[in-house]
């Protein structure tokens, strides 16, 4: 197992008296090396709130979070970054999660730098890892130097993407990739993913609210509603055979671009 | 960062920071006010560098009096007539500028840098470090400023650097908000976010990240500061506790020209035009960079 | 003769780099009952056809080339700022996409649905249900029940009450509900809605889909809908233009065009959605063709 989430509960306001807000309600759920598994929810069902916990940038309310066998929450600050190193993340803004004062080459070659001690390099093999990089997320060696703000939203996310690569980890939280992406560069961004499990054999944990990017990228799926995972498996059974009500609604509300699957389609 | 590029690659970041210099100035141009702002800023900047040169009656910039032509309205030979010492008021508003430009950029840099460390620091950490260091600007803020820049250099004793110091502790707070409540936004964007969850460790993420992401309303602010600060150092000049005479300084030329006003109004005329001139240069200037650096504001 | 009838819309903004023609052309008619998907991706023109027909584009940096737009006899290009403002949602309705920016956080949901109803009123009291020379009392009494009207039909329960709500009270899919209802509430004859549900849920969206197919069959009116969404497009709307570079593509009705698209670069927009019964490669995005293909 890659990732393993046990038991975890997160509860927001606890600190004052009363009801905090319970954001994560008993989740369960593990990741198998070199797989796929997604994450389906709605705005506010706890999802964010999960990958800020697998990154430590909140703490538990109970439950424990296992990397590769060692509890993340549980780790020292020097034990942690070894492990940041390994498990990056690619959010889902391409437009903000880029620095807009920096060029491309310091974006991609930031984690290199915070991470000199696990990957220690020079400022030149540095610049050859970034522009490896970027050849590798489809991009070229000529847009080196140039800020974000030149670069489409495509393009900004496979740059994201470069920057989560830089390191080399083994396990990508991909928060959302692709929802702020037209459908055709949606479409690039995916298959491009897809390459990149192949060539460096990486785990991923794949957030999305949309049904058919899941399916498309994902071996396994859970569903999350309002901080409870209500159903869980391999994509094909979840997707054909939906078991919760909550998911057999999500699965009709995706708008298919079939039009004879429409709802409001009478027969004319 | 030093990196070793190629001469290829190196090409690059000029053409596109020359591109992002000429798309700021395309905004900026887009207000012919700011444009003039810019022009009298830049006129004024020129002025204080070269008018211990070009002025024509340097000789009485170090006090030398000429008592024979005194308060000669403006003519000539005087463009802004004479003074009770019969004095070249032109001669004296024109070096007047090296006062008020030096001591206001200096009030303006003081207060950024104490008031950004400050701002930066309460906001980033926040908790208790934020309550202990955002306390005393509170206090100092619910001051009058002029009044307090008052008491200060009155302590300190007159002269130039005193101003300065006194003026810049009264400021400085404005900064330390300002710095503090845009830390505080920034630090929840994602590009933070991002850092953070790459492992990046405070240092890094405020010198980084945040602070060139608000050296825009920074400098803005600053611009418009400018203004008032050279309004300030002109208050203190007035009331006696700025720059004392000879050193021509415009507050210390309009408070010596309020007894001789309705007859020998030129004397008050010129350097109360200077002040009127650089203050609305300098507003005019920052609502101009403000257009470019933070076009949401307008629009 | 048609609801909208678009003629050789060319559109074109100026900018640092200069000026760039946006729009190169665009035709379409929209008759009453009709709803209108108009697809394309970023940067494709949409929004600003929509952002035209409201005449919303400020003049500079817009700057129209040629082309008209009739709606009800009028070229709007040509009307006036007062009769653009007596059109606007009194005979045009529009929605945009974020539900959040577009309600004032300081004004109950009530007194800004009020506005907008004694607005439309003024023009034509009786929306209001009211003869004209009524009472300002009168018209108020009567925007503030028009109002519950309103709320209650686009879904809100409990609409009495909730009309004295403040917008963060809210949720997003109930926001857009209140905005919808603000865009219906001088009877348009035309609604625009611009990626009306892109930054709502699923499940959501679905329920806002709903509410414009049922308004449109009881009021017979004509929808411009701008979306990035082909899904949308395919469930609700009668017709769909494609857009690509300021260009309308293709368009028809939705079936026709989206079963059997006649442009390459429809059928690659279809082939790079994915749906519930995608497979794991078979996605395929724009990168093998050119875009000269599409011109």
């Amino acid at each position: 197992m890659s990732l393993e989430i046990k038991n975890v509960t997160k509860i927001f306001g606890t600190s004052r008296k009363g009801e905090g807000f319970t954001a994560l309600d008993d989740v369960s759920l593990s990741v198998k090396k070199g797989s796929s598994f997604g994450l389906v929810g709605e705005s506010g069902s706890g999802k964010t709130t999960l990958t800020k916990c697998i990154l430590r940038l909140e703490s538990l309310t109970s439950g424990t979070i296992r990397f590769e066998g060692k509890d993340i929450h549980a780790l020292s600050k020097a034990e942690m970054r070894r492990v940041r190193a390994r498990l990056q993340i690619v959010f889902q803004d391409p437009y903000a999660s880029l620095n807009p004062r920096i060029t491309i080459h310091d974006i991609i070659s930031e984690p290199l730098i915070i991470h000199r001690e696990t990957v220690p390099m020079s400022s030149r093999q540095r610049t050859e890892r970034v522009e490896e990089l970027l050849l590798q997320v489809g991009l070229s060696r000529e847009h080196l130097f140039r800020y974000p703000h030149e670069f489409s939203g495509g393009q900004r996310q496979r740059i994201g993407i470069a920057r989560a690569l830089a390191v080399k980890p083994e396990f990508l939280i991909l928060d959302e990739p692709t929802s702020a992406l037209d459908v055709s560069v949606q479409a690039e961004v995916l298959n491009l993913l897809h390459r990149l499990q192949d060539e460096l054999g990486l785990t991923y944990f794949f957030i999305s609210h949309d049904l058919g990017v899941i399916r498309y990228v994902c071996d396994e799926v859970a569903v999350i509603y309002r901080g409870k995972l209500v159903e869980q498996g391999p994509v094909d059974d979840i997707f054909d055979h939906p078991k919760d009500d909550y998911t057999r609604m999500l699965l009709n509300a995706m708008p298919d671009p079939d039009p004879d699957l429409s709802p409001f389609r009478r027969v004319e | 960062m030093t990196t070793t590029e190629t001469a290829t690659v190196q090409a690059r970041p000029q053409s596109a920071r020359m591109e992002n210099w000429g798309r700021a100035f395309y905004r900026f141009r887009q207000s012919w006010l700011s444009v003039v702002g810019l022009a009298i800023v830049l006129l004024l900047i020129l002025v204080a560098l070269l008018s211990p040169y070009i002025v024509p009656h340097p000789e009485h910039l170090q006090g030398v009096t000429n008592t024979a032509a005194r308060f000669q309205p403006p003519s000539a030979s005087a463009w802004f007539g004479t003074n009770e010492l019969g004095q070249d008021i032109f001669s004296l508003v024109l070096v007047g500028s090296r006062i008020s430009l030096f001591s206001g950029m200096a009030v303006v840099f003081i207060a950024i840098v104490v008031g950004t460390t400050v701002g930066a620091i309460a906001g980033y950490f926040g908790g208790w470090l934020d309550e202990i260091l955002m306390r005393l600007p509170d206090l100092l803020l619910t001051i009058p400023s002029l009044i307090l820049a008052m008491a200060v250099a009155a302590a300190l004793g007159t002269g130039v650097f005193n101003m300065i110091i006194a003026i810049a502790i009264t400021w400085w707070p404005a900064y330390a908000r300002l710095v503090r409540g845009e830390v505080i936004g920034k630090k929840e964007e994602q590009f933070m976010v991002a850092a953070r969850a790459l492992g990046a460790n405070a240092t890094r993420i405020l010198c980084r990240h945040i602070l060139p992401n608000i050296m825009s309303p920074i400098v803005v602010k600053a611009s418009l500061d400018m203004g008032f600060a050279i309004l300030t150092v002109a208050s203190l000049g007035f009331v006696g506790i700025g720059v004392k005479p000879p050193t021509p300084e415009w507050g210390t030329l309009l408070s010596g020209a309020r007894s001789y006003m309705p007859d020998y109004w030129w004397t008050a005329v010129a350097p109360g035009t200077a002040i009127f001139l650089a203050v609305l240069a300098f507003n005019l200037l920052g609502d101009g960079l403000r257009d470019v650096l933070d076009p949401k504001a307008r629009r | 003769m048609a609801l909208l009838d678009i003629q050789n819309l060319q559109l074109a903004m100026r900018s640092y780099e200069g000026e760039t023609q946006i729009l190169h052309g665009i035709d379409l008619k929209i008759e009453r009952g009709e709803i209108w998907g108009m697809v394309g991706e970023t940067g494709s023109g949409k929004s600003l056809t929509g952002l035209s027909v409201s005449r919303l584009i400020p003049s500079p940096p817009g700057r129209y080339l040629a082309g008209n737009i009739d709606f009800g006899g009028k070229d709007l290009l040509k009307a006036s700022d007062r009769d653009m403002r007596a059109l606007r949602g009194r005979h045009i309705g529009m929605i945009f996409q974020d539900p959040t920016t577009n309600l004032n956080p300081v004004f109950r949901i009530g007194t800004q649905l009020v506005d907008v109803a004694l607005h439309a009123g003024h023009d034509d009291p009786s929306i209001l249900g009211l003869s004209k020379g009524a009472s300002r009392s009168a018209m108020k009494k009567a925007a503030r029940k028009t109002a519950i009207e309103m709320l209650d039909k686009v879904g809100i329960p409990d609409a009495a009450t909730r009309i004295d709500d403040y917008p963060h009270q809210f949720s997003g899919g109930m926001r857009q509900r209140v905005l919808i209802a603000m865009a219906m509430i001088g009877k348009p004859d035309l609604l625009i809605a611009d990626e009306p549900t892109t930054a709502l849920d699923v499940s959501v969206q679905a329920q806002i889909l709903r509410l414009i197919h049922d308004l449109v069959a009881e009021r017979n009116i004509g929808v411009l809908l701008i979306t990035h969404n082909l899904g949308v497009v395919a469930q609700i709307c009668s017709h769909v233009a494609v857009m690509y570079r300021g260009r309308i593509l293709e368009s028809g009705p939705v079936r026709e065009v989206l079963k059997h698209p006649s442009h390459v670069y429809t059928q690659a927009l279809l082939d790079s959605v994915p749906t519930v019964h995608t497979k794991r490669g078979e996605l395929r995005g724009l990168s093998g063709l050119s875009p000269e293909a599409f011109a």
